[in-house]
């Protein structure tokens, strides 16, 4: 739907199936979704620039297909349906929970997005390949 | 290429991503990348989530300027891909200025998925998340025919009537609810809320919000709340359109 090109789809599928079990598997343990979607959100990003430095594409394609799963897509809609039919106080949890999570991921995200380079694998071995040329 | 020529070229590279919805630092320091590559004097550019402004010094003293609206618009990674590629290969000295124009208009035109293979992704993401949200198989499998009407209804109908964003959510979660609310009446089996859910998931902005909230964090607060406040618009047009219907449902 995104329009990404078809020879990422199985790194976009990968990442994205890996950050959703790891959000279910934190879930079924300690059931705290804000916790649990900041660290699947981190972790998802860790992935996609692995990817994104891996095959020299833009992180932004990992990211919006794997994350898809996370974001609170269904949770906005309850929110504004209930806004929309009346129920203020149901809407207002669903609003406030839907905010909460948003900021989780985005967290996570930002958090990710801060990791150096060189924590990634792509990146350090195409660096040593570059060292090798010149030399 | 003179200073104009290429001036444009920037402003058409930095349009294109931002339509096809990269974000607004990644559209940022592509353009700037490609006006080093393309040798244009003091460029200072200032992207918005609607808007991109650009000035850049000729040669001649003056200065050019250029400002546009672009309305916020779906996303289509292919492109981004390409421009993205592109972009690097003028850093590199790799591709001079007329090819890029060439490659760019070829970017712009270019299609990333075929239209069956749409139809396939809006299926299976109604009928999954119809799953993941508590519905039952006969529920996916209800899902998975209101994602197949939907695609064809977003993909084939409304390129040509020409509606503003509101209408075209407002309708298309009218449809989805309509039909599923004809499916429950049919087979009592069916839940009327998985149904809807899985129905309507390929339109809820989930990734907008959480954009939205990045840029606001990245400290760009106009295109943080600009893309907030559209995602919050958007589900409420959709939440419309499922409200009206499902009231007059159960007023029958």
């Amino acid at each position: 739907m995104f329009e990404s090109p078809k020879r990422y789809y199985l790194y976009c599928g990968g990442i994205g199936a890996f950050g959703w079990f790891i959000y279910l598997v934190i879930m079924h343990y300690w059931t705290v979704p804000v916790t649990a979607t900041f660290v699947s959100a981190l972790v998802l990003t860790f992935l996609s620039r692995e990817a994104a430095y891996a095959l020299r594409a833009p992180v932004t394609i990992f990211l919006i297909c794997g994350i898809f799963c996370l974001v609170p897509g269904i949770g906005i809609y309850n929110f504004t349906y209930n806004f929309f039919i009346g129920d203020s106080v149901k809407a207002a949890q669903t609003g406030v929970q839907v905010l909460k999570i948003a900021i989780a991921i985005s967290l996570g995200i930002s958090v990710a997005y801060e990791f150096s380079p060189k924590w990634f694998y792509a990146y350090r071995r195409r660096q040593k390949l570059l060292e090798q040329k010149n030399k | 290429m003179d200073e104009r020529e290429r001036f444009d070229l920037v402003y058409d590279i930095g349009e294109s991503l931002l339509k096809n919805g990269a974000e607004i630092k990644r559209v940022e320091l592509t353009i700037r990348h490609v006006a080093v590559s393309l040798k244009l004097k003091d460029f200072d550019s200032f992207v918005l989530i609607n808007g991109i402004f650009m000035t850049a010094y000729c040669d001649n003293g003056m200065v050019q300027a250029r400002v546009r609206v672009i309305p916020i618009s779906p996303i289509s990674l292919g492109r981004i891909e390409g421009i993205n590629t592109l972009s690097r290969q003028m850093s590199e000295g790799t591709v001079t200025a007329e090819e890029a124009m060439a490659r760019l208009e070829e970017i712009k035109k270019q299609g990333f998925t075929s239209t069956r293979l749409k139809i396939v992704a809006y299926a299976l993401g109604s009928a999954s998340f119809c799953y993941i949200f508590g519905g039952t198989i006969w529920d996916s499998l209800g899902a998975l025919i209101l994602g197949i009407i939907l695609s064809i209804y977003s993909i084939f109908i409304l390129p040509r009537v020409n509606m503003s964003k509101i209408v075209i959510n407002v309708t298309s979660s009218m449809l989805v609810s309509i039909l599923a609310c004809i499916a429950v009446k049919l087979f009592p089996v069916l839940r009327l809320n998985s149904l809807i859910i899985g129905g309507i998931i390929s339109l809820v902005p989930g990734v907008p919000l959480v954009n939205g909230i990045r840029y606001l964090f990245n400290e760009d607060y106009s295109s943080g709340w600009g893309q907030m406040i559209d995602a919050v618009v958007t589900s409420l047009c959709i939440s419309v359109g499922v409200g009206i219907v499902l009231q007059l449902f159960n007023m029958l």
